[in-house]
């Protein structure tokens, strides 16, 4: 592996009631690699994606550990250094959207925010293009038309594809995705995680992929870690976790993921009867 | 006793504003089997739970009980239809410990507090939880704890059909697995019959032995679930298989979905050879093999519909 993107060594996450939630957890993403984080309730996995964009709820907080971003070290320990350059798209994009703004307006101000931190002038016109132009590449065919809506008007598979456009346009090295198809059709799922897949590739960009689909996890990632209560159970390419895991809680995981037919014994019994 | 569901239609929402929810519907569920209904948002798949459970009134079309091979000597003393739900914490009364939430199907029936109480703590024992859970409140459970409550509370009646609407969408992947096998074992030891509103293909797999795929409140195809699930016809059904990421990074998947959506967000369904209004009314369900049936005229002809 060469220099990894994202370097996350030792990190450690904790209530403030003193009750651990991650415990020594390394990571690593390679640059344009996608790594899956995968397991179920409780696991860690969100709160592992959280704490490296400083978005952890109130009353928990990193304990211990560091994590670097392109070689630079932006989290140490509880201390938030700088903020990395990463964007993050979360579950339930409907709810993630500000309810109360037109899909124009959240994201003109988003790219009037980039001018200005890049210290250069910002015309509405040209903003207005360029929004549509960000629409244009994450698949929306009509985005004149998405521009003036508000979230609650549109599909979750449409305001997750508006998500994804504001996330690349910040331009991040890295991308943590957080269960971002989970409550979606299994159709638009199908189309974000085909579009998640081009538009990172075309960009480049790190993945950080929360999931606890295996499915999901099987044809997105290159690879995977498996958590369960906050401990990491294994790290490897997705080969090796799918077909020669090596640990018990990784073979119940893909048991369970496992498509038994019907006539295994389930419906055979009841039709005896 | 077989529950028929006849041409079942639902409308909702004023004349103005009109909702046609369900176009038309025939399902047939019978005592041992599980009958999945597969589709997505808007395909009027929980409309038709909410039919079948007696929670929505169909606008036209009958509920009938028909006698089938499979009917035990002594008829059922339970009511005939229980239902699960895809929230089982959220089912539950909050206010009742867990013991009177499964008894109450028996207080409804007439039947006594000592008797209920030894069926309530017989059922939980048969769903795989401790007794001691009877004296819990739900927010003192989990959700797959919560979820054998509920099915207990489904089954302790010993009803013909139990209706489970999305019955482990909101539980972990292992966790699910047990719920499944937890479905699969009573359905073998009790001959009930499951009506299953999913959109999960795995779970489909696992429990059902017949499908019927919705799409905008229509059964574009239906049959054994092995014949469906390998060899689908309707593009619809195509899609909808072919949507699901496979477990295995050796297998190849694209997640392509060749077909279009409307303003709505609904598929259209282009990619049938025979061209037509196939989607707004369908041709009518056409039997292509054993039971085995779909909306598709092109899959009269020996060339199937699609490839595969």
């Amino acid at each position: 592996m060469t220099t990894p993107l994202l370097s996350v060594r030792g990190l450690s996450i904790g209530t403030d009631a003193g009750v651990e939630l991650v415990r020594d957890l390394d990571l690593e993403v390679g640059p344009g690699e996608v790594v899956g984080i995968v397991g179920e309730s409780g696991s860690g996995k969100t709160m592992t994606a959280l704490s490296l964009l400083g978005l952890l709820p109130s009353g928990v907080a990193v304990t211990g550990g560091e994590a670097s971003l392109d070689g630079v070290r932006f989290l140490d320990g509880p201390r938030m250094l700088r903020r990395p350059n990463a964007s993050m798209i979360f579950q339930n994009p409907t709810a993630a959207l500000n309810p109360t703004a037109r899909i124009g307006a959240q994201i003109d101000r988003l790219l009037r925010f980039l001018d200005r931190s890049a210290g250069r002038g910002s015309d509405r016109r040209a903003r207005r293009s360029r929004a549509v132009e960000l629409l244009r590449s994450v698949g929306i065919s009509n985005p004149e038309n998405v521009l003036g809506r508000f979230p609650h008007q549109l599909s979750g598979g449409m305001n997750q594809r508006v998500m994804i456009a504001m996330a690349i346009s910040l331009r991040p090295s890295l991308l943590i995705a957080d269960e971002p198809t989970t409550g979606l059709d299994v159709t638009v799922q199908a189309q974000i995680l085909q579009l998640i897949r081009t538009t990172v590739a075309e960009h480049g960009i790190g993945v950080l992929f929360v999931s606890h689909d295996m499915g999901v996890i099987a044809q997105m990632c290159q690879r995977v870690a498996v958590m369960l209560h906050g401990d990491l159970r294994e790290f490897a390419g997705v080969d090796d976790v799918f077909h020669r895991p090596r640990d018990p809680y990784t073979r119940e995981l893909l048991a369970a993921a496992g498509d038994v037919r019907p006539a295994e014994g389930v419906t055979d019994g009841a039709r005896a009867r | 006793m077989e529950l028929v569901l006849a041409d079942i239609e639902v409308v909702y929402g004023s004349r103005a504003r009109r909702n046609h929810a369900v176009r038309g519907v025939t399902l047939h569920v019978r005592r041992g089997e599980t009958l999945a209904v597969v589709g997505e948002s808007g395909s009027g798949k929980t409309t038709i739970a909410k039919v079948a459970a007696g929670l929505q009134r169909a606008t036209s079309g009958t509920i009938s009980w028909r006698p089938s091979g499979e009917d035990r000597a002594e008829a059922g003393t339970g009511q005939r239809v229980q239902m699960v739900f895809q929230h089982p914490v959220q089912s539950l009364d909050p206010s009742w410990r867990i013991r009177r939430s499964i008894a109450e199907p028996l207080r409804h029936l007439g039947v006594g507090e000592e008797e209920a109480d030894r069926r309530a703590r017989e059922i939980v024992a048969q769903v795989g939880l401790a007794e001691e859970i009877l004296d819990r409140y739900p927010r003192q459970v989990s959700g797959g704890q919560a979820q054998r409550v509920a099915i207990a509370r489904a089954v302790v009646s010993d009803p013909e059909v139990v209706i489970l609407d999305e019955p482990t969408a909101s539980l972990d992947q292992t966790v699910r697995g047990r719920i499944l096998a937890l479905l699969a074992d009573l359905q073998k030891r009790t001959g009930v019959g499951y009506l299953m509103i999913t959109h999960d293909i795995s779970s489909v797999r696992r429990l059902a032995t017949h499908i019927a795929v919705m799409y905008r409140g229509l059964v574009v195809e239906s049959g054994p679930a092995a014949a469906v699930l390998a060899d689908p016809v309707h593009p619809y059904t195509q899609a909808l298989i072919s949507a699901v990421p496979i477990a295995d990074p050796r297998v190849p998947w694209d997640g392509v979905i060749d077909l279009p959506r409307d303003a709505d967000g609904f598929l259209v369904i282009t990619s049938c050879p025979v061209p037509g209004p196939c989607a707004e009314h369908g041709p009518g369900l056409h039997e292509i093999g054993p039971h085995h049936h779909a909306a598709c005229t092109a899959a009269d002809s020996p060339q199937k519909a699609g490839t595969p």
